[in-house]
């Protein structure tokens, strides 16, 4: 491990003071489990590291004005107990209780989930389905970008060096989400591919779809054709099929020791389809 | 869908090293004036519960409680070699060696308390020795440890066990390889999903020849932990490599079973005693793990109708297998 100065920050001002200055040479530290074992492997050099997570407004999951605010060092237990969550949002509920074991979801927050941008997220294609926006902030006042337009490589985000990742809004979900994992094992792994979907449905008719996939991509992706497939029609396995099929023509998965591409692609289409019959209520299979 | 199956593993393995190979323990005990008693050996007890074993035979023969002896083990500057924790040989060989100790120094005890006591047919238990025919010639433990030291008998006895075997034929491999067999069988209850070729583990049901189950919960741990074991060994422990380099160095990129990969094991211990072991007892440590990946295999072929022959049973073999099966049906004319 590098050499480098440790700074806690206590407000909001302050860190964004601090970036301002050294938000280049700086990774800010949001639970630590991807920062330290980046660290430690000197994947990451930086200068300084900031601790956010002594800064109270950032925590907490809010309701207000039919949008959630999430604060981006929430950790991932947290969102698990929620119950503002559990009654909007299940899938991201769903989607945080896949996430490693107790230990590092006591540890991990939401905000260093998504601007880690790992492709293989297990929040950010739930947030994905979910049309999240990160709220960013710096001295020169507040954007919010919409996830989609978040991500940009692994590892790679929109964030300027002088901003900080401080909330996820999510409009109310009209409809119903459903997240589904693969991983390698029952806990303690990354997702080998992971699919979220969220249909709002009148009836057999969908009204609303969003489709999203992780660890099929350098990022985690929304399919918005896919998507078109299904809005204003009934839906029966054979749309959702076609549905899948097209999803994950627009994925451009890797071979890894964790997976071959063609298994991700494969599997992947399986979980969505089991993820649009269970959002569409037309049961698992 | 999902299609179930159950497999059979069933195995028998050599205890210790066997084929001429040196297999050698020592144990050493000594009574203290005060009745106090110090067992050493050099078995590393590294969470199996070898110490938990070797103090209980020491109880037993003694009859004295577990609680009232010190161990010292595994110290190359105070304890006796007793060779490796492995070849699940401790209980086996370092147990007799122990035997050996606490026999020997029993009979001197015995012989200290036959002058006191003035008879022969004397037990060992509750911390006393006391005649079968006349209770009440009796004689605590520790009166008799001061007895023994003032007496001038040797209040320190080490044993020496061998098992070392001869070699087999070098011309044909015949012949008697190890001094003992330890033997085990496993049932998997398994459940494939056929669309992405994941694997779940319902139930393991296990029997395990333990010779004599020393202490039984221990027995049980050791075939639940080899069970975990044999389940990551089957469908999930990897060592990637590509061009000869480690593709996955860290132990967070290898799949050990985690709590909820684990299924409910169902223990069965048999107890058929072997002549060479303290009590009958055997190991159990590595036959706890060698049946299940057999048998969770096997399991899997009774499902899908196909043999998996590349560790581990990963999704992506299984589904490219079950993808296989499912073309070749297709070649063969209906009905």
């Amino acid at each position: 491990m590098q050499q480098f100065q440790f700074f806690s920050v206590k407000s909001l001002s302050d860190a964004l003071r601090f970036l301002a200055e050294k938000g280049d040479q700086t990774k800010v530290l949001a639970g630590g489990t991807d920062l330290i074992p980046a660290l430690r492997e000197e994947v990451s050099c930086p200068a300084f590291v900031l601790n956010i997570l002594e800064i109270e407004g950032l925590n907490g999951v809010r309701e207000a004005n039919q949008a959630l605010r999430i604060g981006s060092i929430t950790t991932h237990a947290q969102l698990v107990e929620s119950d503002i969550l559990r009654r909007t949002c299940p899938s991201l509920l769903q989607a945080a209780a896949s996430i490693g074991g107790p230990l590092i979801r006591n540890r991990g927050t939401i905000g260093g989930n998504i601007a880690n941008a790992s492709p293989a997220a297990d929040l950010a294609s739930t947030l994905l389905s979910l049309e999240a926006e990160a709220v960013l902030m710096s001295q020169k006042g507040t954007r919010v970008v919409a996830l989609r337009d978040f991500f940009l490589g692994p590892g790679k985000t929109a964030l300027h060096p002088d901003e900080l990742l401080a909330e996820i809004a999510i409009p109310l979900p009209r409809g119903k989400g459903v997240f589904l994992k693969l991983g390698r094992r029952q806990a303690m792994s990354l997702s080998v591919v992971n699919v979220a979907v969220c249909l709002e449905m009148e009836g057999r008719r969908c009204r609303e779809a969003k489709v999203a996939l992780g660890s099929v991509a350098p990022t985690p992706i929304r399919c918005p054709g896919a998507e078109s497939l299904l809005v204003n029609q009934e839906m029966d396995a054979e749309l959702i099929g076609k549905c899948a099929e097209e999803a994950m023509a627009a994925s451009i998965p890797v071979d890894d020791h964790r997976a071959k591409a063609w298994y991700r692609l494969q599997a992947g289409a399986i979980l969505l389809r089991r993820a649009l019959a269970q959002a569409a209520g037309l049961g698992d299979d | 869908m999902k299609k179930r199956g159950v497999g059979v593993g069933s195995m028998f393995y050599g205890l210790g090293y066997g084929f001429s190979r040196q297999d050698i323990a020592s144990a050493t005990i000594e009574v203290c004036e005060d009745g106090s008693v110090i067992v050493r050996s050099g078995e590393v007890d590294f969470g199996q519960g070898s110490d938990t074993i070797l103090c209980q035979i020491t109880a037993e023969e003694l009859g004295i409680p577990y609680d009232s002896i010190q161990m010292l083990t595994a110290d190359t500057l105070t304890t006796p070699n007793a060779g490796p924790t492995s070849a699940s040989r401790v209980t086996y060989v370092t147990g007799m060696a122990m035997l050996k100790a606490a026999r020997a120094m029993k009979k001197n005890l015995q012989t200290v308390a036959e002058g006191i006591l003035g008879q022969t047919d004397l037990l060992f238990g509750d911390e006393k020795v006391y005649s079968l025919s006349h209770p009440e010639k009796i004689i605590s433990f520790k009166a008799l440890a001061k007895a023994a030291h003032l007496g001038g008998l040797p209040m320190v006895e080490t044993a020496w066990h061998d098992i070392t075997t001869q070699d087999v034929d070098p011309e044909t491999a015949q012949g008697d390889a190890y001094s003992a067999y330890a033997y085990a069988t496993q049932l998997a209850e398994v459940e494939v999903d056929t669309e992405t070729g994941e694997v779940q583990v319902l139930r393991i049901v296990t029997a395990t020849d333990a010779g004599k189950a020393i202490n039984p919960m221990n027995v049980e741990g050791q075939i639940e932990g080899g069970v975990a074991m044999g389940l990551g060994y089957a469908l999930t422990e990897e060592i990637a490599l590509e061009g000869g380099r480690l593709k996955t160095p860290f132990l967070g990129e290898y799949m050990i079973p985690t709590s909820l990969d684990v299924p409910p094991v169902e223990t069965h211990i048999v107890e058929v005693p072997v002549s060479t072991g303290p009590y009958g007892a055997k190991g159990v440590g590595e036959p706890a793990s060698i049946p299940t990946g057999p048998a969770i295999l096997n399991a899997i072929a009774d499902a899908l109708g196909v043999r998996v022959t590349e560790l581990p049973a990963k999704p992506e073999n299984l589904l490219r297998l079950i993808r296989e099966q499912e073309r070749e049906e297709k070649k063969l004319p209906p009905g």
